[in-house]
């Protein structure tokens, strides 16, 4: 089946949910919370999750225009 | 440093004055569009989420819970990143049904009053301590500033102002179809001061308390259990739990879910604001840290949730402290507007209208309008005064999480609403009871025994302990655990009704699935008259023609499908208006359908067709390669170069394609849901007498039309549909129209052009049978040079005319041969002897002295309707056929028998028959077994398509060196020759 842009967007959102999940919802958030790291390293691991909404987000578009 | 109390208050109303600005201006339509419909506005108005707990409270969450306060905004970045799969699915059911709330949402979908009732109370309930909130803040902000108590009657004075507000620019229109675009904009600009002053606040904390990052750096480095205290809840119970009931509330929260799905202009938006969104709120919370640490570095004695205030005050700063204070003003007063807006709506249409339907005499609008009006005082009211009870017992994040665990019971019953076809309404309603039971026993009644309300409560920490929980997931766990487990298996338990199955069908595979039946109201002016009965002359009057407007339809218009399609916009116009389940009711009662009759195939194919159309970009896998291929079989439908009907059960066309367009010079909007006997002349006739016919094919069918002669082919098939008993009385039928007329025309060219070569075969023997007596008359007229006497004169003159007379003859036969003729021209009775002898002499011209002998066996009373040019060509075409296959001495014999039925021709030659290879393509065009130049092959096609126009047959039985039999029948009694 043909893949659309917005079934690409769709699936890069989904993704990103899984690893803002990954981050913040798992053991894994043990990883960078322990061990004496900058007080912004969740700023950080956030603003990654936003810019990677963002580019599903733009690519999505890119490729819906003509 | 304090601050005076009434330039506060004077500050605080000029603010609020000036929202009252911009919602006017922006109302007034004197802000260009596209900055109103801008996605960044759209996203700033979803900064409602924040508010004073953010606002102020973050920094106190902070100093005891460290990055906990984060769990509230990260909640709410996984909502929006699972923006496909959750909001955009909500945004397009709410805007598609004009549904406003989450209470319309559910009552709509699990098609229940109860359910948007229990919706209504539980979100009210859940909202109360909320409000009370942000006036606390609002309160308590002005008592940091001001080192005194205010007095309550501040707090009155800010709810009366929220109130006119929300009043005035929330309540200015009483459907979902009419946006608030002015409250939008202020709730934006509010948002954007939050943000500003925050960061300010931030900012000042960094250099004006630390006197730089660097200095920041340095204290941390001195304080390492700072960032250490902050870290510490990272990955506890407490933090899944909060992410968890973050991203619930992102959507579910009344506010929310106004500005995110009722308030929503673009879909586009949505896209935008699912990373725009999140990062608003992650500059929002940016500053929160160091707003703390400098509150730690200052060695402020104040509570940590007023920090915000306090660091700006404590420094001395002129206007810092006025700008901070404006910006919790922002944070509070764009909550309780919003939240009261949205809760407004659901108690209308979910409590006081299923109370107390208001008197069809009255407008409803007004009724409605005011309606909403009372409500929202009432709920600030109930807010205020759950404020001036709980005093200030509770933490500002306490009395928020309180609301946020409430909100999340919804969830289960929006997951089954999205995508669980199988929920039923009692599986929704025993799982609310349940969730919102637990809810209140573990939350609100610890909360209200801790203000003082009640004194003795169950102590819950025993079984806290035993699960090892905190006492949010305590809370969540045990109201979420058995709301899902109710809702689940009720919903099991229960068998769904079909409204519902309807309902959830439409919800969860977005396609919009229509009724079946027919209004039994028959025109607009009838849904007005049957409507007004329950919602009032004027407002039935305004809704029919509001819907109407909305389809581009004439009021006129009786056709039963659009009469459907406006039952079904009017009732989702009315669903915004008084909620999906009284709209529901009203429709049902005064717009019955007879579902009786039969529409489904017709309606079905018209709904989905629409339907896909606007979800196409919402259809992945199967359904969009069915939808690819139902477009691509539509579209060979449309490009056949054959005119294709379709008619659904009830008789009216479903598909009219562009063939029929281009050959009827109807369009298919026209066509499309009327029977073909509405169909103008002379295709209703037509069209319409075919269909009725038993034949299942109609050849050669002459139609006037324009002014023109046309003729057409036509076929008809039944179509049985597939939903319905196969052995149906009423099937569906498809007709194909296959126009003739440009074969008619070409083939009266090719029997021209046929005739004028047989001319120029046969011009040779004219030319010597006119040679004959020219000579004659030579040879008299020579003679009568020398005549003298009168009677040898005389004698000789009737010779000559004898001869002119056998030249007339001659000529006058080819020139009725020759004279071009059109198939339309009239039948008329014609001596059958009289053609064969006609074509017998021009034949004999050419072939005089080949040495054939001809016969003709007619009796002379044989008497056929037919057109006799055309029959003396096929004789003609026949007997030169046969002549050219002959040898001297050969006979060729004619002749006609007269049967009961059936007149008989036969044309008998003793050539040299047809080679067998040929007798397939005998008839085809330009095939003959002559010599290059003797014939063009065009004789036989003729003959037979001249035949098949008199309704006749024509069999050709040879054998090759025998000879080569010929036989013609036409229909038709013995005719009088009278």
């Amino acid at each position: 089946m043909a893949r659309t842009p917005d079934n690409d967007s769709t699936a890069r959102s989904l993704v990103t949910g899984f690893i803002l999940l990954l981050f913040f919802a798992t053991p894994f958030a043990g990883l960078w919370s322990k061990g004496g790291h900058a007080w912004y390293l969740p700023y950080v691991l956030w603003l990654l999750v936003v810019v990677l909404l963002a580019v599903a987000h733009f690519r999505g578009r890119r490729k819906q225009d003509p | 440093m304090t601050l005076e109390l009434s330039s506060l208050f004077i500050a605080g109303f000029l603010y609020l004055v000036l929202l009252f600005l911009i919602a006017y201006v922006t109302d007034r339509g004197l802000i260009p569009e596209q900055w109103v419909s801008h996605p960044l506005v759209y996203t700033l108005s979803l900064g409602v989420y924040a508010t004073s707990w953010t606002y102020y409270g973050s920094v106190g969450f902070a100093n005891s819970n460290g990055y906990l306060f984060l769990t509230i905004y990260l909640g709410v970045t996984l909502a929006f990143a699972l923006s496909p799969v959750l909001l955009r699915p909500i945004l397009r059911l709410t805007s598609e049904y004009q549904l406003s709330s989450l209470a319309d949402l559910f009552a709509f979908r699990y098609r229940s009053q109860l359910v948007g009732m229990l919706v209504t109370l539980f979100m009210l309930i859940g909202a109360l301590p909320y409000i009370a909130l942000q006036i606390r803040a609002v309160t308590q902000s002005l008592q940091e500033l001001t080192q005194e108590a205010p007095p309550h009657i501040l707090a009155l004075g800010f709810c009366i102002t929220l109130t006119a507000f929300a009043i005035l620019f929330g309540a200015r229109h009483i459907s979902p179809r009419q946006k608030h675009r002015g409250l939008v904009m202020a709730i934006a600009f509010e948002s954007l001061v939050k943000l500003v002053t925050l960061l300010s606040v931030g900012l000042f904390a960094l250099f004006g308390v630390f006197g730089g990052p660097d200095n920041l750096n340095q204290w941390l480095g001195e304080h390492p259990d700072a960032i250490e205290k902050l870290y510490e809840p990272v990955g506890g119970t407490q933090w899944g739990t909060l992410i968890f009931l973050a991203f619930g509330a992102a959507f579910l929260l009344p506010r929310q879910f106004h500005m995110l799905f009722a308030e929503n202009l673009r879909e586009d938006n949505l896209r935008v604001a699912s990373w725009s969104f999140p990062l608003f709120l992650l500059l929002l919370n940016l500053p929160i840290p160091v707003i703390l640490w400098a509150g730690h570095y200052l060695g402020l004695g104040t509570d940590p949730d007023y920090y915000v205030l306090s660091i700006t005050l404590s420094q001395g700063h002129s206007w810092m402290p006025m700008l901070t204070f404006i910006g919790g003003i922002s944070a509070a007063s764009a909550m309780v507007i919003v939240t009261t807006l949205a809760l407004s709506s659901m108690c209308m249409n979910h409590l006081l209208l299923p109370a107390s339907y208001p008197d069809p005499r009255l407008n409803l609008y007004y009724w409605l309008l005011w309606g909403r009006r009372l409500m929202i005082g009432l709920i600030i009211l109930a807010g205020y005064s759950f404020y001036a009870f709980l005093e200030h017992r509770a933490g500002l994040a306490q009395l928020g999480l309180i609301s946020f665990v409430a909100v999340v019971q919804f969830l289960p019953g929006i997951v089954g609403l999205l995508y669980w076809r199988r929920a039923t309404r009692e599986g929704v309603i025993a799982g609310l009871l349940g969730g919102i039971g637990v809810w209140a026993f573990t939350l609100l009644v610890p909360m209200l025994q801790h203000s003082g309300f009640i004194e003795n409560a169950y102590p819950l920490s025993h079984w806290q302990e035993m699960l090892a929980l905190d006492h949010w997931s305590f809370a969540t766990f045990c109201s979420l655990g058995l709301n899902s487990l109710l809702f689940a298996m009720v919903s099991l338990a229960n068998r769904q009704r079909i409204a519902e199955q309807q309902a959830a069908a439409s919800c969860c595979s977005s396609m919009f699935i229509p009724l079946s039946g027919v209004v039994t109201a028959r025109s607009p002016e009838e849904f007005k008259k049957e409507l007004s009965v329950l919602l009032g002359k004027s407002t039935a009057e305004k809704e029919v023609d509001h819907a109407l407007n909305d389809l581009k339809m004439s009021p006129r218009e009786t056709r039963p499908a659009e009469l459907r399609r406006l039952r079904e916009r009017i009732e989702r116009n009315l669903y915004g208006l008084i909620g999906p389940q009284m709209s529901h009711l009203i429709v049902n009662q005064k717009l019955a359908l007879d579902p009786e009759a039969r529409t489904a195939l017709a309606d079905s194919m018209r709904y989905v067709e629409e339907r896909l159309a606007h979800s196409r970009s919402v259809l992945h896998g199967l359904t969009r390669e069915l939808d690819n291929l139902q477009r691509y079989q539509r579209q060979i439908l449309e490009d056949l170069p054959l005119g294709a009907c379709a008619l659904g059960q009830d008789g009216e066309i479903i598909i009219w394609n562009q063939a029929m367009e281009d050959t009827t010079g109807i369009d298919a909007q026209t066509t499309i849901g009327h029977p073909l006997s509405q169909l103008p002349e002379p295709w209703n006739d037509l069209l319409g007498g075919f269909a009725r016919a038993a034949d299942s094919h109609s050849y050669h069918l002459e139609v006037s039309f324009a002014g023109k002669t046309r003729w057409f082919n036509l076929h008809k098939a039944v179509v049985e549909d597939p939903q319905v008993s196969p052995t149906s009385e009423a099937p569906g039928m498809v007709i194909l129209m296959e126009d003739l007329t440009q074969m008619e025309n070409l083939e009266a060219e090719l029997a021209h052009s046929d005739r004028l070569a047989s001319i120029g075969r046969l011009a040779a023997g004219v030319a010597h049978e006119i040679g004959n007596p020219v000579t004659g008359i030579a040879s008299i007229a020579q003679n009568l040079k020398y005549e003298e006497e009168p009677a040898a004169i005389e004698q000789s003159a009737r010779d000559i005319l004898t001869q002119t007379r056998r030249i007339t003859d001659i000529v006058q036969s080819l020139m009725n041969f020759s004279r071009s003729s059109s198939a339309d021209r009239p039948l008329a009775p014609v001596a059958l002897r009289e053609v064969l002898q006609d074509a017998l002499a021009l034949v004999q011209l050419t072939h005089k002295h080949d040495g054939l002998h001809y016969r003709i066996d007619c009796d002379a009373s044989i008497t056929l309707n037919a057109d006799r040019q055309r029959l003396s060509q096929v004789f003609v075409n026949l007997l030169n056929n046969a002549s050219d296959a002959s040898s001297r001495g050969d006979e060729i014999s004619v002749s006609a028998q007269q049967h009961a039925r059936r007149l008989i021709v036969t044309v008998i030659d003793q050539g040299s028959g047809i080679p067998d290879h040929f007798r397939d393509q005998l008839f085809e065009p330009f095939t003959t077994t002559k010599q290059t130049g003797k014939g063009t092959g065009l004789g036989l096609a003729l003959a037979r398509n001249i035949i098949l126009d008199h309704n006749g047959d024509i069999e050709i039985d040879s054998e090759p060196g025998k000879g080569t039999r010929v036989i013609i029948s036409f229909p038709g009694e013995p005719l009088n020759p009278s």
